[in-house]
């Protein structure tokens, strides 16, 4: 698999243990077997820096979102780079839904393969896993998957923008609201560039860097970025805020105006 | 420069022992970053504590992050 890949294990270790607390913010049985080989190792080795908490008050926002926005009209959900996300098998949808899972297709087919293996239930409504490279134009490889651009979209790209550069971030959000019919939204997280610039964040982007997966991109005006690309922001939010966490983030909640801060923003935003 | 004592780099110590179940001291040469008692995150809480307890203001534009490593380099930076 490919090293960016790696982080879908980890991410999958963070939600195992969440979903093993008692005060869980969603259950996701399946996380701890999707998260081999390495990613318990590689949450070990990165962790801290409140990762595991924020991996999970950013699934349970996303989980709220597409629940929500599907309730207010969105036909079809397309998680891009899905990685070991279980939604499709977790939530309980409207079976007129159609979920979309993108992703490389060796990650597909590997997770296929353990979702076959742990004899996962089916999914609770039609799913569609389409291989892609999130580099190139991906949106053609959908469309002859099924997705209708005329219908009402979420699209959900979680934990990807960091990987890529302004200027893919900007052209991703584009292609998405190219693709897009009114009444379509983005529920999305994104890094402060204030976090990325952050003394004390250095030691673990340089990890991150030197194993290839470096985090590239942040921004401290996430709505002008976002109004730049063809979306408006409806909401935004921090962990820890109330809808985002509130009592499960073990850092105080700076207010806006304080600069400086180490932000991770989660937002709802609509096609303009 | 208002009047320190150790003892106010204590509330440095005690704050970063109060976010932690697993410790119960902290070395003064301790590296409190790799030891994950800071992280960026915590950070800014971090440096305002530590302008609490020395009375010294810090430039959040100028940050060494060499002076806030250890608690011996905060002590000989701030207090």
């Amino acid at each position: 698999m490919e090293t960016v890949s790696y982080t879908s294990q980890w991410t999958a270790a963070a939600r195992a243990l969440e979903s093993e607390r008692s005060d869980a913010l969603f259950s996701d049985p399946l996380a701890r077997s999707l998260a081999e080989p390495r990613g318990f190792e590689l949450l070990d080795q990165y962790g801290g820096g409140g990762l595991v908490e924020f991996v999970a008050i950013r699934t349970r926002y996303l989980d709220d979102a597409i629940n929500d926005l599907v309730g207010q009209g969105v036909r079809q959900v397309v998680l891009i780079a899905a990685g070991m996300d279980t939604r499709a098998l977790r939530l309980k949808l409207p079976d007129d839904i159609t979920l979309y899972e993108v992703d490389h297709q060796a990650l597909i087919t590997e997770k296929e393969k353990r979702l076959a293996r742990l004899a996962a239930p089916s999914p609770s409504v039609p799913l569609r896993r389409v291989g892609a490279d999130l580099a190139g134009d991906w949106s053609a490889a959908l469309r002859d998957a099924g997705f209708d651009p005329a219908l009402p979209t979420l699209w959900v790209p979680e934990a990807l923008l960091f990987f890529l550069t302004e200027e893919q971030s900007a052209t991703l959000l584009r292609t998405l609201a190219a693709n897009s019919a009114p009444g379509s939204w983005v529920a999305l997280d994104i890094l402060s560039k204030s976090l990325l610039r952050n003394p004390a964040a250095q030691i673990f982007l340089s990890a991150l860097k030197s194993d290839g997966i470096p985090w590239l991109f942040g921004t401290d005006t996430p709505e002008e970025f976002l109004a730049g690309t063809g979306w408006t922001v409806r909401e935004l939010k921090e962990p820890g805020e109330p809808g985002a966490g509130e009592g499960r983030w073990p850092y105080a909640v700076q207010p806006r105006e304080v600069g400086g801060v180490a932000r991770n923003w989660l937002i709802r935003a609509e096609l303009t | 420069m208002p009047n320190t004592t150790s003892s106010n780099l204590d509330q440095v110590r005690n704050w970063l022992l109060a976010r932690t179940t697993e410790r119960d001291s902290i070395d003064p040469d301790e590296d409190l970053i790799t030891a994950r008692l800071v992280d960026s995150l915590s950070f800014v809480e971090f440096v305002l504590t530590i302008e609490e307890a020395s009375g010294v203001e810090i430039d959040r534009e100028a940050i060494d992050l060499d002076d806030f490593r250890t608690l011996k380099a905060i002590e000989r930076k701030f207090f």
